[in-house]
């Protein structure tokens, strides 16, 4: 212990002796040399050049500013580029317009004309032909002024592989937006003429989505060329870009010159907090002002604070399993329709719905959830939860191959995969869990090397046929989701309810298509879960969407 | 523990005589015993879900309470050492004997094995050990075996540079020329010249790599890469009650209270028994 009392170098009975360059400093040197660093190191706000200062982050407390904590942001505004999160997709509604939306993207409401003046007109003489006349004194953000050629240009471009402006990475295009169009002109300066190369029953509805509905400015692209179209976007929307930091978060500011009405605040940030406890840490804080993107599991937190609004909607996702059924990269593991089946009634939905999502789900029928006008209530719990059956056909099946089953990396998923693969082992069913980084899940399955996922759809078109469109059938580019299952019926049944105006045909061919889905055992939706939305009381305006992105045109900041 | 003295040999009776090592070697045989008799101590499956008794409070039928899947925790946190135990031993096991391998025929050989050998190693070294072990995981996929397999192999250097050090320092010795000069061969050298120096080194630093071999495990489970469910793992356990934490914060307490109980009593205890088999490595006071 003596060595304890050893005196330090440097130091001589209080005595401070001066240390040569190299020697070991005292302690009492080595702190009052941190002390002084320390206070320069906190005094060099006040010196320092004002171009070496880091820009002040916008927060919550700046005036009228809304801060919004969403999933992920990227930097590409080309609104039918790849899906970069919801957040980004509430940034795009914002900035970009289409000629026609639901008012405040409330689906509860009916369309209604946006750049365009009024609802397309239908010629006479040819039915696959309509004219949309747009408003007058509509401007991009640059001062553009909007006109037929804009429109022109930008479908255009994503229709016409010969176009100078051609963009192979709009990957919405046929799927989410201008499904059926064949060709885009400019009447005059102010009315531009659609022609569809099939029956179209409801046209504007092609036009309405957030990934590729929204016009950009004909000159900015032209100056960014195509690679770079997305990265400044012009709009003619409420808001313009301010800033976009991949994963970070983007800042949007008023439009001056914006044709509607004057939205309620005039800064919005939407900051991407994708870790669930980190977005519940940020509300709670007060540093961001709402979020619709919360976790299930924090809502009785949210509840038991006096500072915060809570509201819960059924949302317009269906949670959903998918079996390779078609056998596709020659994965043969469920290509038995018994062992499809019986996967499917040995799964038990209500204990998926009570145990993942803490009873915050309404059981699933078929693909169209409760918002839609395609809901099909007759088919709730179609394969009922039924342990013995699912052993019965286990029986006849003989040989049970063991299933992986796939999951996203991020939110509840890898604990649903949990619970499916309990149930699935209760009835002879060896699963292993697969879980795959969020960002590559959707290409990932889409390749159909997969033997069985869970993720959750979301139509982008808003409307009911939209995502049978975009998800099965035989020609359609996402069917290896489901192992390139295929089936003709399917298919006529699906342009048919495309071509239809009469809703209650249309609503009977969306019924037989999800019966044949749920029939082949190809898929099923397990549940439509609720979306939370959760904001501060110094907020108001704010309507709790169903959908994954909201407006907030109206929303004002106290 | 003085009943003990003359009885056991000099480091054995040393490491009995500190308190410290007494109690850390006292934790570490307990979450032994618990998870060698993890299935007579408590009545549950720790798989089974039970949707109805979904995240219970603690109660005398559960006395942690229970998770989302209404599977009882203290059962799965029972469990769970066996997976956590599993992964530190076997994973040392891995680098202990992969890095007296290497370690030995590059001290001993020398020359092109050995310069192979050791930059191999520095470039492993590069890596920090949870980055390499992730590595080994993502291409070896995930499971109890690939965990052990990737924390041990990103262990082996560790051990690697320790063995060689003190074969070199071996080489030098007047017994080991001794030796030599009379003719014994490769293999007589190291089974009976080299070995029984190097082994109770690496033995005591095996002790000390435990708890390092259990974090880095439980990091890896995590992340999501390590065990996969419905296996009852410490780290994953955390990782599912970490969304929980704004409502049921205690959750989180227990698997992560294991782990760092573990992996802080291995570490005691090979500090412990390196201060009693290597008395120079003893309290170093500046």
């Amino acid at each position: 212990m003596g060595a304890h009392k050893r005196k330090a170098p440097g130091v001589n009975d209080g005595q401070r002796v001066p240390t040569a360059p190299g020697e070991a400093l005292s302690r009492t040197d080595l702190l009052r040399r941190a002390a002084v660093a320390g206070a320069a190191v906190a005094s060099t706000p006040a010196w320092a050049p004002a171009a070496l200062a880091a820009p002040r982050r916008i927060t919550a407390s700046s005036p009228k500013t809304l801060v919004v904590g969403t999933d992920a942001v990227g930097i590409d505004f080309v609104p039918a580029h790849s899906f970069q999160g919801w957040g980004h997709t509430t940034a795009l509604i914002h900035m970009l317009e289409g000629l026609y939306t639901y008012p405040d993207w409330d689906i509860g409401r009916k369309v209604v004309p946006v750049l365009a003046r009024d609802f397309p007109r239908r010629d006479a003489r040819n039915k696959r032909k309509f004219a949309v006349d747009l408003k007058k004194g509509v401007r991009f953000h640059d001062g553009t002024p909007l006109d037929a050629e804009s429109v022109v240009f930008n479908y255009m471009r994503y229709l016409d592989k010969n176009h100078p402006f051609y963009d192979p990475a709009a990957v919405f295009t046929g799927g989410n937006i201008l499904f059926g169009i064949a060709k885009v002109e400019a009447l005059d300066s102010d009315t531009v003429v659609f022609t569809t190369n099939r029956p179209l029953g409801d046209f504007k509805a092609q036009l309405v989505s957030p990934l590729g509905g929204g016009l950009l400015s004909v000159v900015g692209i032209r100056q960014a060329g195509v690679p770079n179209a997305g990265v400044a976007p012009q709009g003619t929307g409420p808001f313009r870009l301010v800033e976009a930091r991949k994963g970070d978060q983007i800042v949007l500011e008023r439009f001056e010159g914006y044709h509607g009405p004057r939205p309620g605040v005039d800064r919005i940030v939407l900051r991407a907090i994708p870790d669930p406890a980190a977005l519940t840490a940020a509300i709670l804080s007060g540093d961001v002002h709402l979020s619709w993107q919360v976790s299930l599991d924090d809502v009785p937190r949210f509840q038991r604070d006096n500072q915060l609004t809570t509201s819960s909607k059924t949302s317009l996702s269906a949670g959903y399993v998918a079996l390779n059924a078609g056998g596709s990269k020659g994965v043969k593991t469920f290509l038995d329709q018994r062992l499809r089946i019986a996967a499917l009634t040995a799964l038990n939905k209500q204990k998926l719905i009570q145990t993942v999502l803490g009873g915050r789900a309404k059981v699933g029928a078929g693909l169209v959830a409760p918002a839609l006008w395609g809901y099909q209530p007759q088919l709730i719990d179609f394969h009922k939860y039924n342990p013995s059956k699912a052993r019965t056909l286990l029986s006849q099946v003989g040989d049970v191959p063991a299933v992986t089953l796939s999951v996203p990396s991020n939110a509840h998923w890898p604990r649903a995969a949990e619970s499916v693969q309990a149930d699935w082992e209760a009835v002879g069913i060896k699963t292993t869990i697969k879980v795959i980084d969020s960002a590559a899940f959707g290409a990932t399955m889409s390749q159909g090397a997969h033997d069985a996922f869970m993720w959750d759809a979301t139509p982008g078109q808003l409307e009911s046929w939209s995502l049978y469109r975009v998800l099965f059938g035989c020609s359609n580019p996402f069917r290896f989701r489901v192992g390139g299952w295929c089936d003709q019926e399917f298919d006529r049944a699906l342009l048919a309810a495309v071509a239809t105006n009469d809703r209650k045909k249309a609503k009977g061919l969306i019924a037989l298509l999800d019966r044949k889905l749920l029939e082949a055992g190809a898929w099923q939706a397990n549940y439509y879960p609720d979306i939370v939305s959760v904001w501060r009381k110094n907020v108001s305006g704010f309507n709790p969407p169903v959908l994954r992105f909201a407006s907030l045109n109206r929303v004002t900041v106290k | 523990m003085r009943f003990l003295k003359g009885r056991l040999p000099r480091p054995v009776a040393h490491a009995f005589s500190d308190t410290v090592t007494v109690v850390a070697g006292s934790v570490v045989a307990l979450v032994i015993l618990l998870a060698l008799f993890a299935p007579l101590l408590t009545p549950y499956d720790p798989a089974e879900q039970d949707a109805v008794r979904s995240l219970e409070n603690p109660s005398w039928s559960h006395p942690f309470g229970t998770d989302q899947f209404g599977r009882d925790i203290l059962t799965r946190i029972l469990y769970g050492a066996r997976i956590s135990l599993m992964i530190g031993f076997g994973a040392v096991a891995v680098a202990l004997v992969a890095g007296l391998v290497l370690g030995i025929l590059s001290g001993y050989y020398r020359s092109v094995f050995d310069v192979v050998i050791m930059r191999s190693i520095d470039v492993a070294l590069a890596f920090p050990l949870i980055i390499f072990a992730t590595l080994v995981v993502v291409v070896l996929g995930s499971s109890a075996v690939t965990v052990i397999f990737a924390v041990g192999i990103s262990l082996v250097p560790l051990f690697t540079r320790l063995a060689r050090s003190v074969v070199l320092s071996l080489r030098e010795q007047e017994f080991f020329e001794a030796a030599v000069s009379v003719g014994c061969s490769d293999a007589r050298m190291m089974r009976h010249h080299v070995l029984p120096h190097v082994f109770p080194l690496l033995f005591v630093q095996a002790t000390t790599a435990i708890g390092l071999a259990i974090l880095s495990g439980a990091a890896l489970s995590f992340i999501g890469i390590g065990v996969q469910p419905p296996t009852a793992d410490w780290g994953r356990m955390v990782s599912e009650f970490a969304p929980l934490v704004f409502v049921h914060p205690y959750l989180s307490l227990y698997p992560g209270l294991a782990i760092a109980m573990t992996a802080v009593a291995c570490n005691l205890l090979g500090d412990g028994l390196l201060r009693a088999f290597d008395p120079t490595a003893s309290r170093v006071v500046a």
